[in-house]
């Protein structure tokens, strides 16, 4: 075999060796972890150039200039590789960290022969195989080695999410088209955590004088919300693995988005099997987010929460029911729980409607299964888990204010282009104090439902990875929220939002504002049916 | 500026600017950058002014109304531009203007003379002026959530108002089907950051449902998403969505190549002396910044008094760096009159007053 697939082993021999003696002369201190020395070796071959302004970014070779300056020649040498093979190298370390990290190197050497490059390799003899088995091993070893003086254990917080559609993962590996079907499934299976190192400096402290700075993780399994909802094993696999590497980067808090708190049973499944970890569920914050878009809506509405009628589908799990729980707490009356899960979800809706009833008798409380009864509701919110849709535009009243939290999102465009005489407004995003400076190690698209990059660009996040960065910058030690939600730690974690200058991200959808006119235009139709005012 | 703010010896960059630090001989970390990356931005260029020039020489050949849209301001670069692509290639051009409200008369006059002289077609597209009217004023009187590297190189409302070039220009490629988008950036204006990325999408801006991991910023997405997240559906229209792009739109997206100086040596003087031939003519109501907008001067004055730095000296500390300014230049160029009639005229037509812009925190 003349090539093999990859980049030319003495081509990733030389640049991890220059880098390498390149490193040895400077102050590699900021870097804290080997996620964060891949932008800088991307930059000394000439891959990509750094943006004006990032001089004080770690990612940024600017930020290092003056010591980088008198190895001009090394740097060079770098340079001169064909650009192709630049992107290979840099593209193979990135995909080599994990499988170090977590020593599942032959798992990665397995992964590659097998799946990653069949195409490649299956007219190769069996020589050939054990030829490219052997430097695959050997690329791994020198790369151990050079990333060791960087794995420092030193990161506040790793954050589990995983890709919302199989859609997201193609723009990501654009191979997988060309994968035959039987080979896609083992690849979804087999393939490693998507790691995405960022900082996030400016955060105001009790001490005005004195601001935080974060580092840490945002790690996507790659795999979609439907493999994951309906492959047990899988989804048990790639849950250990993502927060075995959080914990091997040295994370000192773990939180979870999209869907990552319902597959791991509230985090109980990975406290079993792994020890030392701190998690939460990001649930608290999602709720009191949530709530805070409630109090909005109150406000800009003028809407009495406890003369109108308020549906919360998806009430049987954890976010919805808590939901229901401060619903209640904040003064609504007339409450439609609804989940079409299972004969559980149904029972565990009619033991929540005990408890509130046993508490608060004037609270009336309707426990269903058919999406059909949010048809009289004013103020629906929707915590689902389903893949799918499931809300559709006949189920919605004119002049209804919709709360989607659901991950991936439950009301689509179509339904928000049929319903122009409903408020669809998203339930889990939340603003970041605009003052903060936020870098990433690695570009990616804005996957559908987890806009990355709108954390640059608006400074706005999802609620879970907000309790996370909450968590991590007041230095909160052990488990915060497992298991279901708890409004009370809702209540808390909004204390602790407000102190930082975090806060909901009011009224918009589909990440964009809800204009002056569309609000109006609501306004008018409940004032022509006597609703809510 | 005040004078005791320190420089950088050799380039002006302020102390205020973002991510700025010296060393010992009082040289700036975007100077020695700049040292250690010259040749490999020289070869870079020699490159891509083939590749484009191949790109140009084929696109020519075809029987097409227009081969090219150019985002064309009435400054001089963007003139130099029209003039230097029909000259040099023969294209037929589209040159397309936005009209934000305050293109100064002068540069009216001047794109009417050089369109009509070059014998090329212009459309202006003009936005209902209640829409701009909030955005500006918006970004002018607010914080932004703009990032560090976008407030290097402009002011939030000149971002904001890019955002809305792109947008239409884009908008307007796509429906007339033309597969080619020059913008006339200065070479300090974006000095290099998309040279790379050229190599690996055949465009400079990021616009392909695909990933490309080293791309720095997706800058049209960037520019969009405050404005989008502020405004919601009123001002849609005018902005691009670059990610996610349906497929049968991806594929007629056009190729957006800037800045234009990577096919020629950029030479002011020569510019100016070109385009003066064409009849155009020095605005006198614009800053020292601008050859066109008239609300350049409150954008400055706004970034000088919210960030503590002019927008524009990004652009200029690297002309002074790349020989092509001189020190005293680039630090006279950034005298903002605030009484001067362009702002005036801008404060007016926004309904703001100078302390809306002063108190931003």
């Amino acid at each position: 075999m003349k090539h093999y697939p990859g980049s030319d082993i003495k081509n990733f021999k030389e640049v991890l060796h220059i880098s390498q003696k390149i490193f040895e002369n400077i102050d590699c201190s900021a870097f804290f972890s080997p996620y964060s020395v891949v932008p800088i070796i991307a930059q000394l071959e000439g891959l990509y150039t750094p943006m004006l302004g990032s001089g004080d970014s770690i990612y940024s070779i600017i930020s290092i200039a003056f010591q980088v300056e008198k190895q001009y020649f090394l740097f060079r040498k770098l340079y001169l590789l064909p650009l192709e093979e630049k992107r290979k190298i840099i593209d193979e370390i990135y995909e080599m960290i994990a499988p170090i990290l977590l020593e599942e190197e032959d798992e990665y050497i397995n992964f590659l022969v097998h799946i990653k490059y069949y195409h490649e390799l299956k007219n190769a003899s069996r020589k050939d195989v054990v030829n490219f088995e052997n430097i695959l091993g050997d690329k791994l070893t020198i790369l151990r080695s050079f990333i060791s003086p960087f794995c420092k254990g030193k990161g506040d917080f790793a954050h589990i999410a995983h890709y919302g559609y199989i859609e997201d993962l193609y723009k990501e590996y654009s191979f997988l088209h060309s994968l035959p079907n039987s080979l896609l499934n083992e690849w979804f299976k087999y393939s490693f955590p998507i790691v995405n190192e960022i900082t996030l400096k400016n955060f105001n402290t009790s001490d005005l004088s004195v601001k935080k700075e974060l580092k840490g993780w945002i790690i996507f399994v790659a795999s979609s919300t439907q493999q994951l909802l309906t492959d047990k094993t899988l989804r048990k696999k790639k849950m250990l693995q993502s927060f075995l590497l959080a914990k091997k980067l040295g994370a000192r808090i773990v939180g979870m988005g999209g869907l990552t708190a319902s597959f791991t049973k509230g985090g109980y499944l990975i406290l079993d099997s792994i020890k030392d970890i701190n998690l939460t569920t990001g649930h608290a914050y999602t709720i009191a987010n949530i709530m805070g878009i409630v109090n909005k809506c109150k406000e800009e509405f003028k809407v009495n929460i406890a003369k109108i009628t308020v549906a919360v589908v998806g009430a049987a799990g954890s976010i919805g029911s808590g939901c229901v729980k401060l619903l209640v707490k904040n003064g609504a009356r007339n409450i439609i729980m609804v989940d079409t899960t299972n004969l559980i979800s149904y029972q565990k809706l009619n033991k929540l409607a005990a408890e509130i009833k046993k508490k608060k008798k004037y609270v009336k409380l309707r426990v269903s299964t058919v999406l059909n009864d949010i048809k009289e509701a004013d103020l629906i919110i929707i915590a689902t888990n389903s893949p799918f849709s499931l809300v559709k535009a006949t189920h919605l009243k004119p002049g209804a204010i919709v709360i989607d939290d659901s991950f991936p999102k439950n009301i689509s465009e179509k339904i928000m282009k049929q319903r122009k005489d409903v408020l669809f407004l998203e339930g889990g995003a939340v603003h970041f104090p605009l003052t903060i400076e936020v870098n990433m190690a690695r570009n990616m698209p804005d996957l559908m439902d987890a806009p990355l990059t709108r954390l640059i660009s608006c400074k706005e996040g999802y609620s879970s990875f907000s309790e996370t960065l909450i968590l991590a910058l007041t230095d909160y030690r052990g488990n915060y929220g497992v298991g279901s939600s708890d409004p009370e730690l809702a209540e808390d974690i909004k204390l602790k939002a407000d102190m930082i200058g975090i806060s909901p991200a009011l009224l918009e959808c589909f990440n964009r504002g809800i204009d002056k006119k569309k609000i109006a235009k609501i306004l008018e139709i409940r004032k022509s049916q006597n609703g809510l005012f | 500026m005040s004078k005791e703010i320190k420089r950088c010896r050799r380039c002006a960059l302020p102390s205020s600017y973002p991510g700025i630090k010296f060393n010992q001989r009082g040289i700036c970390n975007y100077c020695v950058y700049y040292d250690l990356i010259r040749d490999r931005d020289n070869d870079v260029r020699k490159y891509l002014q083939k590749k484009i020039s191949k790109i140009i020489q084929r696109i020519k050949h075809r029987n097409m109304k227009y081969h090219c849209i150019v985002a064309y301001s009435g400054g001089k670069d963007s003139t130099f531009l029209l003039y230097f692509l029909k000259k040099k290639f023969g294209l037929n051009i589209l040159a397309h203007v936005l009209d934000n409200g305050f293109i100064s008369n002068q540069a009216f006059q001047n794109i009417k003379k050089v369109t009509k002289r070059l014998e090329i077609d212009c459309k202006i597209t003009r936005p209902p002026f209640k829409t701009l009217r909030e955005i500006f004023a918006y970004t002018l009187t607010q914080k932004t959530s703009y990032p560090k590297e976008i407030l290097a190189m402009m002011s939030p409302v000149c971002a904001a108002c890019q955002g809305i070039i792109f947008g239409t220009s884009i908008k307007l490629a796509l429906r007339l089907n033309i597969p080619i988008m020059f913008i006339g950036y200065t070479p300090g204006q974006y000095p290099s950051i998309s040279l790379e990325n050229f190599l690996k999408v055949k465009s400079n801006v990021f616009l392909s449902s695909r990933v490309y991991k080293d791309d720095p910023l997706d800058i049209i997405k960037i520019v969009r998403d405050p404005i989008n997240e502020k405004f919601g559906s009123d001002i849609e229209r005018y902005y691009f969505r670059s990610q996610y792009i349906e497929k049968n739109i991806e594929e007629k997206v056009p190729s957006i190549f800037f800045p234009f100086h990577f096919l020629l040596d950029y030479d002011e003087k020569l510019i100016i002396s070109t385009i003066q031939k064409l009849g155009w003519k020095k605005p006198e109501d614009t800053d020292a910044c601008s050859t066109n907008c008239l609300l350049n001067t409150l954008g400055n004055y706004a970034c000088l008094k919210q960030l503590g730095y002019h927008p524009y000296i990004g652009e200029l500390s690297s002309l002074v760096r790349e020989n092509k300014m001189s020190y005293s230049d680039a630090i006279k160029a950034e005298y903002i009159d605030i009484d001067s009639f362009a702002a005036e005229y801008s404060l007016k037509k926004l309904k703001i007053n100078l302390t809306d812009i002063e108190l931003v925190e």
